[in-house]
């Protein structure tokens, strides 16, 4: 027998026990060649293309996770960025081409769609504006369509207008789904440094220099580095709490290539459609269910709770040794691979904050070294569109001076402040509503480019 | 190809060999494609839980009458609890058919069971 009884017991375990999963295999779809004139015709052919390109998606995901062994726990779609298929769009037009797309997730079985997007780091187009006026409305008519808007790069700057818009589209669109907590904002996301291969919900969006079909892959693993960890006990050094957590990481990831690969293989085969295989995403992405949290990893490495002296660098150490392991393992590494650290999805970082031990600041200092931003953070309702602006900006300012991905979703609950909490159900978890500054920021109303920094004298 | 007709190849490529060395060869062959196999058609059952009496007879008998073919088992008992892996050829009609048998087993006799493709071990355990 050439399998380890050993090796076979650990495999069983990680995903048994320890909630080892494929969090999502992703489509990614360009729809590039849907452009038209005609809203009619957009909608048509980007309807049609869904569901002509995905109609095998769910099925062939299913059987290669039955085949495995290995739970699959979400099949998704990306495409190209709307705004870029429609950009001669009315603010109606959008919304009508959002339906469309809502409609053409649902024929297909698939719970989310992600590219309702716009890159708008440099500038703006009217089509980018329309697209960005049409979020709120959008997102209070569907549930299975998610928006991204890219406002900033490392190359381009800040586009502080961008920012201005999207805090609005996410003051209205928390207006406009006050009756379900607010959870349009769920589903909205702006970034600096968008990546057009992360195959995670909400941020998720085919990008440009993409291949026609292409399947991406996000693991996710927080429950068995958390095994590990807590197997070596307080008395490891710093060098050995990362190793630990780089062999854990290979072998998540090697396991996530594997499906990657054979999904894409196996719906060139049922569909023949030239789906490649993308990338791994390698991202540690936490669940609402206990035991699958990364804030239980960090206090596990010797936190008395996530927020104490010592949160930043725990989390350097995991997000860098999740790296290492996971580009030991696949040379098709990207997305958006680092930790995630969503407060409603992860009962560690919630438990964290309903005991003030952690506030939106500590969270921005640790979206410096982890990837991905400010994410799934409920906020009281009657936050102004200028603070909500001016988190968007600290973050994004982080993000392009780091050159790496940063991004906000932030859920201004309707109706709700500090002390209160908003339950989302399901994967997007629940939220206690955390205070933010009372301070005024007319800055972040000042509008223009906050220019492309620097890269040299980067201390 | 079966091993007969490897036998006549390398009786045929080798007249003066005898028949024991033309053996030995074969065993020997078949030994490196043996662990040079891909998995391509080989799976990995998995069943734990707590011990009783004919488990392991119970778990034979549904993957053979699914079709399976058993190379190798492995199990080990420790306070009343065991684990059991077979190594199985994977039949014709794939592992969906042993999956549902086995799931129905696991169920009345309250213990796990998990059939997973031996690429999934490769991957995650091998370089």
């Amino acid at each position: 027998m050439s399998i380890d009884f050993r090796e076979v017991l650990d495999t069983v375990q990680m995903l048994e026990v320890e909630h080892f999963d494929i969090r999502t295999v992703t489509l990614g779809i360009s729809l590039r060649d849907c452009a038209s004139r005609l809203p009619q015709t957009v909608r048509a052919r980007v309807y049609d293309k869904i569901r002509r390109t995905a109609a095998q998606h769910v099925r062939v995901a299913d059987e290669i996770s039955a085949q495995y062994g290995v739970r699959i726990v979400n099949k998704r779609i990306s495409i190209t960025p709307v705004s870029l298929i429609h950009d001669g769009g009315s603010v109606s037009d959008f919304v009508a081409l959002g339906e469309a797309l809502d409609a053409a997730a649902a024929d297909v079985g698939v719970d989310y769609i992600a590219g309702y997007s716009a890159l708008v780091d440099k500038g703006m187009t009217p089509g980018d504006r329309a697209l960005i006026d049409s979020i709120p409305a959008l997102m209070a008519a569907t549930s299975r369509v998610c928006a991204s808007v890219n406002c900033g790069s490392t190359r381009a700057g800040i586009n502080g207008d961008a920012v201005s818009k999207m805090a609005r589209a996410v003051r209205e669109t928390a207006r406009r789904t006050a009756d379900k907590g607010s959870i349009g904002c769920a589903k909205l996301v702006a970034f600096c440094n968008a990546v057009g291969d992360n195959p995670f919900v909400a941020g998720a969006f085919h990008g440009i220099g993409e291949a026609e079909v292409v399947i991406n892959v996000g693991i996710s693993g927080p429950g068995v580095v958390l095994r590990t960890v807590r197997d070596l006990g307080p008395d490891a050094d710093f060098g050995e709490l990362a190793e630990t957590i780089k062999r854990t990481a290979f072998k998540i990831t090697r396991a996530g290539e594997l499906v990657g690969r054979r999904c894409a293989e196996a719906l060139r085969e049922a569909t023949s459609i030239p789906v490649q295989f993308g990338v791994v995403d390698l991202s540690l992405a936490p669940t609402p269910e206990e035991g699958d949290s990364i804030g239980d990893i960090l206090i596990a490495m010797g936190l008395e709770d996530i927020g104490a002296p010592g949160t930043t660098a725990a989390l350097a150490i995991l997000t860098d040794a999740v790296k290492k392991g996971g580009l030991m393992a696949s040379s098709y590494v990207g997305g958006l691979s680092g930790a995630f650290i969503p407060v409603s999805e992860d009962q560690a970082m919630i438990r964290a904050v309903e005991r003030g031990h952690i506030s939106i600041e500590k969270l921005e200092a640790m979206t410096s070294i982890c990837s991905v931003g400010l994410d799934m953070i409920a906020i009281p309702g009657d936050t102004p569109e200028e603070s909500i602006a001016g988190i968007m900006l600290d973050e994004f300012a982080i993000g392009m001076i780091n050159n790496k991905t940063t991004s906000v979703r932030l859920i201004p609950v309707e109706g709700k402040d500090v002390g209160e909490t908003v339950d989302f159900g399901g994967l997007l978890g629940r939220a206690p509503v955390m205070p933010v500054s009372k301070l005024r920021s007319p800055f972040s109303a000042r509008g223009g480019r906050i220019p492309a920094p620097i890269r040299s004298l980067t201390n | 190809m079966d091993i007969r007709g490897v036998v006549d190849i390398l009786a045929k490529n080798f007249p003066d060999a005898s028949a024991d060395q033309v053996e030995q060869t074969v065993a020997e062959l078949a030994g490196i494609i043996g662990e040079t196999a891909t998995g391509e058609d080989r799976a990995i059952v998995t069943v734990y839980g707590r011990d009783r009496p004919g488990i392991l007879a119970s778990v034979t008998a549904v993957v053979s009458n699914a079709g399976h073919n058993i190379l190798d088992v492995s199990q080990k008992i420790l306070q009343g609890y065991f684990a059991l892996i077979m190594l199985i050829e994977v039949g014709e009609h794939g592992v969906g058919a042993v999956q549902d048998e086995l799931a129905r087993l696991a169920e009345s006799e309250s213990v796990r069971a998990v059939v997973q493709h031996e690429q999934l071990f490769n991957a995650m355990h091998r370089l």
